[in-house]
């Protein structure tokens, strides 16, 4: 099926000529929603050079285009792939001295906060989701748990930021 | 490691000395010299996914890069990291990292898709190959860039096919 779709692929970027109109009726006949309809006008027009056809599918298309890049985290099926540059699991790491505190481990300790907070949150609104009506104190315990859930959301984004910059500075004295 | 960066610590112990030097040499990630695991670092992406759902994009820019500069040799989320530029109008950038990402994993579903349609828009038509490369990397349609990848591809093929048709008539 794809050998066949990139083969026509190939024909469009050819000599044919086709109209945005074409473009319209394929996509309905497909049942396209209009965002890939727009892109499919600019494809057709990019590659006819059809001017008045790309600012049309254009048009349509910079309202949606935002929408259209969804932020997916993806890793590959291959653990080995998807591992690389990581520690492997389970690793020990070594045990710091009383009293001390790293960023590690304030983003080990946070980490597993966010994530038992995570849960507590999804179980109130799955609750919420299936209809049931929370009692005031659950309604509270929500709305806190959505402030803390920000709060350590924040935190976390702060101490990766400091790593990061610890990083850099690590490199450049490295480097010297 | 922080005592050390601040000039605190004159005498490291040889372990975050070795750490250090492999990781200055490129021989590991900041991760991998910190112990920071795949599915630590997941749980951070989700959150990330999460914050850009939402519109929070400077938050999950944030993150992302963070992530990347632990490891940036995860093809995810540099993929991930790409979304979140184009979203925020930033498209060399954007392309910069789905180039990444394909180079660490030539089947990225979201960085081939994003790449693709960012490549058309900017009438280049190695933009329909990178979607075709999504459609296959994707064959169950199992990510939302894989599905729109492979919608597009069809629409250009069935487009395709009725002008041929067409022009066979007029002859």
């Amino acid at each position: 099926m794809l050998g066949e779709l990139s083969g026509a692929a190939s024909q469009i970027s050819g000599s044919m000529s086709l109209s945005g109109k074409a473009v319209d009726l394929v996509a309905s006949a497909l049942n396209l929603p209009d965002p890939v309809k727009d892109i499919a006008k600019i494809i057709v027009g990019a590659f006819l050079m059809d001017v008045p056809g790309i600012i049309s599918g254009a048009t349509g298309l910079l309202s949606e285009v935002m929408e259209v890049a969804r932020t997916d985290y993806w890793p590959s099926a291959n653990p080995v792939r998807a591992g690389a540059g990581y520690a492997a699991p389970h690793r020990s790491r070594p045990v710091p001295p009383p009293g001390s505190s790293t960023a590690n481990e304030a983003f080990d300790r946070l980490s597993s906060k966010l994530s038992a907070t995570q849960k507590e949150y999804d179980e109130l609104m799955d609750r919420v989701a299936s209809g049931e009506k929370l009692d005031q104190q659950d309604q509270f315990k929500l709305q806190q748990l959505q402030q803390k859930l920000e709060q350590m959301t924040r935190l976390l984004s702060s101490i990766l930021k400091h790593q990061h910059e610890m990083a850099l500075v690590v490199i450049q004295n490295l480097g010297r | 490691v922080a005592k050390i960066i601040r000039g605190e610590a004159m005498e490291p112990d040889a372990e975050t000395l070795r750490k250090l030097k492999a990781f200055a040499t490129g021989e590991v990630t900041w991760a991998e010299a910190n112990g920071v695991t795949f599915e630590e670092a997941r749980a951070i992406a989700d959150i990330g996914c999460d914050l850009a759902a939402q519109g929070r994009l400077l938050e999950a820019k944030v993150l992302f890069e963070g992530l990347v500069e632990m490891n940036p040799r995860d093809a995810a989320s540099r993929a991930a990291l790409g979304t979140v530029y184009q979203k925020l109008g930033q498209l060399d950038a954007a392309v910069a990292e789905y180039s990444a990402a394909i180079g660490l994993d030539p089947a990225q579903p979201v960085a081939l898709a994003n790449r693709g349609e960012i490549r058309l828009q900017q009438r280049d038509q190695g933009g329909v190959e990178d979607l075709i490369a999504a459609a296959k990397a994707d064959p169950g349609g199992a990510t939302t860039a894989g599905r729109r990848a492979r919608a597009l591809v069809e629409a250009i093929a069935a487009a395709g096919q009725k002008a041929a048709a067409a022009q066979a008539q007029q002859r």
